[in-house]
């Protein structure tokens, strides 16, 4: 075989290689990122399926680009962070993305998400905690990434992560229980 | 906690995209990701999977047919696997260089050629003749190989055996080629020949016998009943 020929075939093998990986990388990402988006912008499925394609699309254009020593987690979750940042910079909207608001309305008509009374519950007593405990609670058992992957995302440690965490769950059950009362 | 936990969790899982956005959105990236990086699509699974499937088939019969058509007496002039046989022969022949070899191989296929002639006695008696022609050469090729460079006293009396017991087969078989051109009155051309003072003496001596033969059998018949 001459050199030409083995050289075109490793790259060949190479992007093949690459697209399978691009192609895990979503698989593992895609809900997670789409949860990420769907709180953010009012529980609109069409503005979030919309935004979640963007993001995606960015991280395909740049995933050449892509470390693997740095967590994929945290990579997509800071496109996706600065992609929302412009659509609300775009919508020449102020909103603090960390500060998630559960209980905003959809606002532009479409389809919206139309949550069980006990999710509403829910949301109602997630956003009376602190945002960093909403965001805690919300990473963690919303979005479903494990504390390594905060821990690289946050840039925190993932001990104290856990910690926190589970005192942020305290406030929310706290929360909870006034609530019905 | 546990039921606060198991609440988030439902609601988490309650929140996702629908299996037609992610599908959809998988087969853009896909394309998306070829056009960017100029990687090849993928062969569709039914094309790769037609494609391994035939060259296993090809692989498969390719070589079941080489040994049958190589092994099978039934394979001769006229088979569809004719040419595969013969071609098998004539490789096998081409790289048997020594004497011995050469022997071993004449030797061998003249024990197929009458395998064949037995075989097609049945079925198709005119093609017997030109096979035992051809055994009959075998026998010949042996028997040139053996005196060319086979010295070994040893292997040459085991060629001669297996060549003695060939020639009995050849005989025999040859009787039955002519018992069945009797019986069958694949004589007629020789009848015409005979009509018209054509015969050689080697074939009056023969027809002579058959009719001594004849006569034997129909007395031996006569004096019964």
């Amino acid at each position: 075989m001459s050199d030409v020929t083995s050289q075109t075939r490793l790259v060949y093998t190479e992007l093949r290689m690459d697209k399978h990986a691009f192609e895990q990388f979503y698989k593992v990402n895609i809900d997670r990122i789409y949860r990420y988006v769907f709180f953010r912008v009012g529980r609109n499925v069409a503005v979030s399926e919309d935004l979640v394609s963007e993001i995606f699309m960015k991280a395909l254009k740049n995933f050449h680009k892509f470390d693997p020593a740095i967590s994929q987690s945290a990579w997509i979750y800071r496109i996706a962070h600065n992609h929302l940042a412009n659509y609300f910079r775009d919508q020449k909207k102020d909103v603090d993305l960390e500060d998630v608001s559960f209980t905003l309305a959809g606002e532009d008509g479409r389809k919206t998400f139309e949550a069980r009374e006990e999710e509403m519950k829910l949301y109602e007593v997630l956003d009376r905690l602190p945002p960093e405990d909403r965001k805690l609670v919300t990473m963690k058992y919303l979005e479903g990434y494990s504390y390594k992957e905060m821990a690289s995302i946050i840039e925190k440690k993932s001990d104290a992560l856990k910690v926190a965490t589970h005192r942020a769950m305290k406030k929310l059950k706290v929360c909870f229980s006034s609530n019905d009362k | 906690m546990f039921f606060l936990k198991r609440q988030v969790k439902k609601t988490s899982q309650s929140v996702a995209p629908s299996k037609e956005f992610r599908g959809g959105l998988l087969s853009t990236l896909s394309l998306a990701y070829d056009q960017e990086y100029g990687c090849p699509q993928r062969r569709p699974f039914l094309v790769r999977f037609a494609s391994v499937s035939l060259a296993s088939l090809v692989l498969f019969f390719g070589m079941g047919a080489g040994v049958y058509a190589y092994e099978s007496p039934q394979v001769t002039e006229g088979h569809p696997l004719y040419f595969v046989k013969s071609g098998l022969e004539s490789i096998r022949g081409g790289l048997s260089r020594s004497p011995e070899a050469r022997a071993q191989f004449h030797t061998e296929m003249m024990e197929r050629r009458l395998t064949e002639g037995e075989f097609q006695l049945p079925q198709r008696p005119e093609r017997v003749p030109p096979t035992l022609d051809e055994a009959a050469e075998q026998f010949e090729q042996t028997i040139s190989a053996l005196e060319e460079g086979v010295t070994d006293e040893t292997v040459r009396e085991k060629f001669i055996d297996t060549l003695s017991l060939h020639r009995a087969r050849y005989l025999e078989l040859s009787a039955r080629v002519q018992e069945d051109e009797e019986e069958t009155g694949a004589l007629e051309p020789l009848r015409l020949r005979v009509d018209g003072h054509e015969l050689s003496e080697d074939e009056l001596i023969r027809l002579f016998e058959m009719g001594r033969r004849a006569r034997n059998q129909f007395g031996g018949h006569n004096q019964a009943e």
